[in-house]
């Protein structure tokens, strides 16, 4: 197999629920761990994902193809300021789903060693937490009652930090 | 959820999140308490708070910098001296003995200790001390001094405990045979027991006393040798700086009530440049070093284990004879 990226090659994914899905290996580079597959050559036609279902692993193509449409910081030092815009309100709308599905693609993100929506992912579930109090936290991050501190044990870490419930 | 989580990818996310939020995240749930708690002493680093107005830190790239939030409580024009410091909360006097403030130097938030009722005796003489039984959340503060009327003199140690936000006086803790005539240095915490070093007549002693159970006690230094002040902690030991007869200076520590010497500090004596900063420690770092003052702005920070040393020029001017803390960057507020 050729190593080198040709803008015809293809590369094919196949989901956890065994979908298939067909992508342009520029694409497929985004990530890190299928781009070294590839260098490597131990990638065949077809890359099984076990552990990534068809939802997320089609949330995170739709991320990889922006991504690897957009002009990269690092290729010239005139970056294009609507570009950078564009991927921004890009990121803005990409990560506004449930955080089951962020929970989702941040594993798969991991898994295949995608920086860039590793950090958005991260940026996102914090941007949720900041500014919360606790009771909005724990909707927020659906906790099990199971696993709540007892009233005491609550009582007595939010008089040691009362500052930050001030 | 963030427990299922690997941990590289839930303290990228927990690095985005500032200090306040996090303590609020940590009263969410039992498994958030604990990744929290974990994450911030990952992150708490230690500092070297100087004295002086504003305080200044020396950070873990061995540079200074002033504090960026001086305490607020602190009356202008005073010098203070910094006690010592326990999970992060830092004690300090004015040098009237007339304060005390309570400062956690991370967070900015700084309480003043109620004063002491008013008694016996000029508090000219006062050694103190800064730490807890067996509760880390049971802090005391114990004032130790002398009263003297012409021929006989008695000590006095007052404790304040935060819990109670009490004082309590007690004069016949130290017995009158024991005879502790004591240096101007602060306590050493270490381990449920506060320890100063003194003098029984011409003997150089060091005096313990049981934080739990308020008991004193006489320790012998490791050799009848001088002891070179102040006392310090080495990896969470007692430890001494002690001259031996020769010109030989060596580290020990105390475990077990019984002293092993640690390693010989060759340059202390050798090297001309700190020879002539010894008397001016200013405390002793946990992890092996000894800040000594050089010049009214520059500290020596002198690693005895490598026996080597860094200097370190500071922001601010500082006059000899005060004495630095140690602290551990912390989140917990002062609960006074």
């Amino acid at each position: 197999m050729s190593t080198s990226s040709s803008s015809s090659k293809k590369i094919v994914l196949k989901s956890a629920d065994n979908e298939t899905f067909e992508i342009d290996e520029i694409v497929a580079l985004e990530s890190q761990a299928i781009k070294n597959m590839i260098e490597d050559e131990c990638a065949d036609n077809v890359i099984p994902l076990g552990n990534i279902d068809s939802k997320t692993l089609s949330k995170i193509i739709e991320y990889c193809k922006k991504h690897a449409e957009s002009p990269k910081k690092d290729d010239n030092a005139d970056i294009d300021e609507k570009a950078v815009e564009d991927l921004k309100s890009f990121d803005a709308e990409f990560a506004k789903v449930d955080m089951p599905l962020i929970q989702d693609i941040l594993m798969a993100a991991n898994f295949l060693n995608i920086d860039n929506l590793i950090g958005l992912m991260c940026r996102t579930i914090a941007d949720r937490i900041k500014g919360k109090t606790p009771e909005e936290i724990r909707k927020i991050l659906n906790i099990n009652k199971n696993d709540l501190l007892s009233p005491e044990q609550e009582a007595k870490a939010r008089e040691e930090n009362s500052w930050a419930f001030d | 959820m963030l427990e299922y989580l690997p941990d590289d990818i839930v303290y990228n996310i927990l690095d985005r999140i500032p200090k306040k939020y996090l303590l609020r995240f940590q009263c969410v749930s039992k498994p958030s308490h604990r990744l929290i708690s974990d994450f911030i002493k990952s992150k708490s680093r230690r500092m070297i708070l100087l004295p002086g107005k504003p305080f200044e830190v020396i950070d873990n790239n061995d540079t200074a910098n002033l504090m960026v939030s001086p305490p607020r409580r602190i009356p202008e024009n005073k010098h203070f001296r910094l006690i010592g410091s326990v999970n992060g909360t830092v004690l300090f006097v004015t040098v009237s003995h007339a304060n005390m403030i309570l400062y956690n130097p991370f967070t900015g938030a700084a309480k003043k200790v109620p004063n002491l009722p008013p008694h016996h005796g000029s508090p000219c003489r006062c050694v103190y001390g800064f730490g807890y039984g067996t509760a880390p959340d049971d802090l005391k503060i114990v004032k130790i001094h002398v009263a003297s009327n012409g021929c006989s003199s008695r000590y006095y140690c007052d404790v304040f405990r935060l819990k109670t936000r009490s004082w309590n006086t007690h004069s016949h803790l130290i017995s009158d045979d024991m005879c502790f005539y004591h240096d101007e240095y602060n306590g050493v915490f270490v381990n449920g027991f506060m320890y100063w070093s003194g003098y029984n007549y011409i003997r150089r002693m060091i005096l313990a006393l049981d934080v739990k159970n308020m008991i004193f006690s006489e320790i012998k230094p490791c050799a009848p040798v001088s002891l070179l002040h102040p006392l310090g902690t080495f990896k969470g030991s007692l430890c001494v700086i002690c001259f031996q007869t020769s010109p030989k200076y060596e580290l020990w520590v105390m475990n077990e009530k019984s002293w092993s010497k640690v390693c010989s500090l060759t340059s202390l004596w050798k090297d001309n440049y700190i020879r002539t900063s010894l008397n001016m420690g200013m405390c002793i770092l946990d992890e092996g070093k000894i800040v000594m003052l050089k010049d009214s702005n520059e500290v020596i920070l002198y690693d005895m284990l490598r026996d080597s040393y860094k200097k370190v020029k500071t922001v601010m001017k500082r006059r000899p004879g005060l004495q630095a803390v140690e602290c551990i960057e912390s989140c917990v507020s002062l609960s006074l």
